[in-house]
């Protein structure tokens, strides 16, 4: 009598028990329909044996690198997610003393904010000006190419001239003279 | 004593196993990248396990279970599984071996990946852990967690629908 298809798998895989092996054996050397699904099972793993796969060395090396490379990453991350147990009245401590400091800096900023212009030392030069009358001076001053504080020292032996009689005029009719 | 804090000790296991590892991944996903994706989450799973495994073996199994499980979320996120026996059923009665039977025989050769995707995932990796891993019934059904007769009827069903497939000639590639 042939053995079930799953006890035909099974001794393929030599996976039966000792006591029916021979008994297994001696039938297929005798049963053309068993030795028959023997050799299509011996084909089907062959099939299966010759498909081709991966580079293994590849890929060992692939995922070990990357395996290195995920564990660097978690380390990193670890060391900053740890957890600190601190002792509630150091903690309280610190947390007054960062307070304390803080205030202080702040106060220290606000005082040196108050003498915050700079003083830019006043250089004072003398220079004359050879000018016969008002308008050569703006001229002279217009001419050069700079912005500076003008203190226009008049001779000191003026001598004023009356230009002119003096006159009365309205305000309207002086503008523009 | 194996250490999962031990780098040297890890890279031990790691090249110790990995082989098998990745050849059931890649049977049971038919796909080098994800493969690779799945070995290298199960073996930092491991490294990051708090209490190492007692043998070799130990972490082999360990490391196939966890292959296995994120494979198979990986299968129902692609929405891979399909009914190979609904399949089966429509498959045409064998028919004599023609010169076209014979090439269609050739392709699948060339494509015996493709027709273990088709198996259901149970018998599929059944079969692998059997033909790839060089795994005992016993050590399947250790990691599977079921009975050493349960794996005789999953490799002979996957047998019995592979075989099918590949006789028949239905395999598209």
């Amino acid at each position: 009598m042939c053995p079930d298809d799953r006890r035909l798998s099974a001794y393929f895989d030599g996976e039966i028990p000792e006591a029916l092996q021979q008994s297994v054996v001696q039938h297929i050397e005798e049963c053309s329909l068993c030795s028959g699904k023997l050799k299509h099972l011996t084909e089907i793993r062959r099939e299966l044996k010759e498909a081709p796969e991966p580079n293994l060395e590849d890929s060992m090396d692939r995922v070990w690198r990357k395996i290195q490379s995920k564990k660097a990453e978690k380390e990193v991350s670890n060391f900053w997610n740890r957890k600190i147990y601190i002792p509630v009245p150091v903690a309280s401590a610190a947390i007054f003393l960062f307070l304390v400091l803080a205030i202080s800096f702040i106060i220290l900023l606000n005082k040196e904010g108050e003498n915050d212009v700079a003083e830019v030392p006043i250089q004072e030069e003398v220079i004359n000006v050879n000018v016969k009358n008002l308008e050569e001076l703006l001229e002279y001053l217009n001419s050069q190419d700079t912005v500076v504080e003008v203190t226009i020292r008049l001779p000191e032996e003026h001598i004023f001239h009356l230009a002119g009689e003096p006159r009365l005029l309205r305000a309207v009719d002086y503008k523009g003279k | 004593m194996q250490k999962a804090d031990d780098l040297q000790s890890f890279k031990n296991i790691y090249e110790k196993v990995f082989p098998v590892i990745f050849r059931i991944a890649y049977r049971i996903t038919g796909d080098m990248d994800i493969a690779e994706d799945l070995c290298q989450e199960a073996f930092l799973r491991y490294y990051d396990k708090a209490t190492p495994l007692a043998s070799i073996d130990e972490v082999k199994y360990w490391l196939i279970r966890v292959v296995k499980n994120l494979a198979y979320n990986h299968e129902k996120r692609k929405g891979r599984e399909k009914s190979a026996y609904e399949k089966l059923s429509r498959l045409p009665q064998r028919s004599p071996e023609s010169g076209e039977n014979l090439f269609i025989k050739k392709e699948i050769r060339e494509n015996v990946q493709k027709a273990l995707n088709r198996l259901p995932y149970k018998l599929r990796i059944t079969l692998v852990m059997r033909e790839y891993g060089g795994l005992s019934y016993k050590e399947i059904a250790k990691i599977l967690k079921i009975s050493e007769g349960n794996v005789k009827v999953r490799v002979f069903r996957a047998r019995e629908i592979l075989g099918n497939i590949m006789k028949e000639g239905d395999y598209v590639p």
